[in-house]
């Protein structure tokens, strides 16, 4: 009895082993991403908290991307937009695929200038990533109010008439990115650098 | 004789088990996707952007036969995020104070009197290791000079 047991538990064993476990055709291979670095530091400069997250490319984003790559001759994009700035927000509101800059500013209370422009995002030829940042926001009234919570990080476009601090995403138009981060209280003289890395680079593609 | 032919057929079957685990990719069969289930993560099967990485210092502040108790001051940043589904499984294990912020660890695990604790986690949307964590100790670097300007 318990050979015929131990017999049909072996065979189960050897069923489990020649049965494939993934029935899905396609490989999951993920073809491109973007995710944001943030580093919390102290008053004296001292790193204290380090996050990286991956975003969620929005469909704005989605569009960019599309329409200035592939329209002939459209007005879609024009030709100074780039993607090169990102904005700290204290929106609890979880980033989806619809979220607009819209929304983003809507859903965020900072009233100062949160947004910050790269004018040197870095693109290596050959690698596949583009780098916005670091790009360092302090609050106590410049970019944030003391004890301001950080939630959520935007990647939006750069103005086009100058290379100052704005307030707001919408303000320069397209919300490509947004990532969901821990809540990051930043006290009186602290700071938090950011960098934000997309990367398309595939050995598949 | 009835006994001697089971015997036979569980021998036959246990050999072919053992030829299968040479010829053929258990890795990616049903079994393999159970086992892994249960195996340590892995993150080099993880792609990066399945992946959320924390870190923060940590500061020895008393021993106690072996057992360190050591200050992190913002080890709630890393456990405080709806990606890190096993966050309360990390704080049973370090068992953290969220009074005065402290964790404790064996004291052969810190190479100095202030660490770096980096703590990794595979979102749940992950094919591979999805939920999973892991965390290590390292010396810790600074990595920004003091601003004497402050």
């Amino acid at each position: 009895m318990i050979i015929k047991v131990a017999g049909y538990v072996l065979m189960g064993i050897l069923a489990m082993m020649v049965i494939p476990g993934n029935f899905d055709i396609t490989t999951n291979d993920l073809t491109f991403y973007g995710a944001a670095t943030m580093i919390q530091k102290d008053a004296n400069g001292n790193e204290i908290f380090s996050q990286t997250v991956h975003n969620r490319i929005v469909d704005s984003g989605e569009d960019f991307l599309l329409d200035a790559t592939f329209e002939d001759g459209s007005t879609d994009v024009a030709d100074d937009v780039q993607i090169g700035s990102i904005c700290i927000s204290d929106s609890a509101v979880a980033p989806v695929e619809g979220l607009t800059a819209a929304t983003f500013d809507t859903n965020n209370s900072f009233t100062e200038a949160n947004c910050k422009e790269d004018t040197t995002v870095t693109t290596a030829t050959g690698v596949g990533t583009a780098v916005i940042g670091s790009l360092q926001f302090t609050c106590g009234g410049t970019n944030c109010a003391d004890d301001d919570v950080v939630r959520t990080i935007g990647i939006c476009q750069n103005d086009t008439t100058d290379d100052l601090d704005f307030n707001n995403c919408a303000t320069e138009g397209i919300l490509f990115a947004a990532v969901d981060v821990t809540d990051t209280t930043l006290a009186t003289s602290e700071t938090v650098d950011i960098t934000y890395t997309f990367d398309i680079s595939s050995s598949g593609t | 004789m009835s006994t001697r032919k089971d015997i036979s057929v569980v021998l036959i079957i246990g050999i072919a088990i053992i030829a299968a685990f040479f010829y053929l990719d258990v890795e990616n069969s049903m079994l393999g996707k159970i086992s892994h289930q249960f195996s340590p993560v892995d993150f080099e099967e993880v792609h990066d952007r399945n992946i959320v990485k924390n870190a923060i210092p940590i500061t020895l502040i008393n021993q106690n036969n072996g057992d360190c108790i050591v200050e992190g001051k913002k080890f709630f940043q890393i456990t405080n995020h709806t990606y890190f589904v096993k966050s309360q499984e990390l704080i049973d294990q370090l068992q953290y104070n969220s009074d005065d912020h402290t964790l404790v660890f064996p004291c052969d695990q810190l190479p100095s009197e202030k660490s770096r604790l980096e703590v990794w986690y595979v979102t749940t949307e992950s094919e591979n290791h999805g939920g999973k964590f892991d965390y290590w100790i390292t010396p810790w670097t600074e990595t920004v000079v003091h601003n004497l300007d402050r």
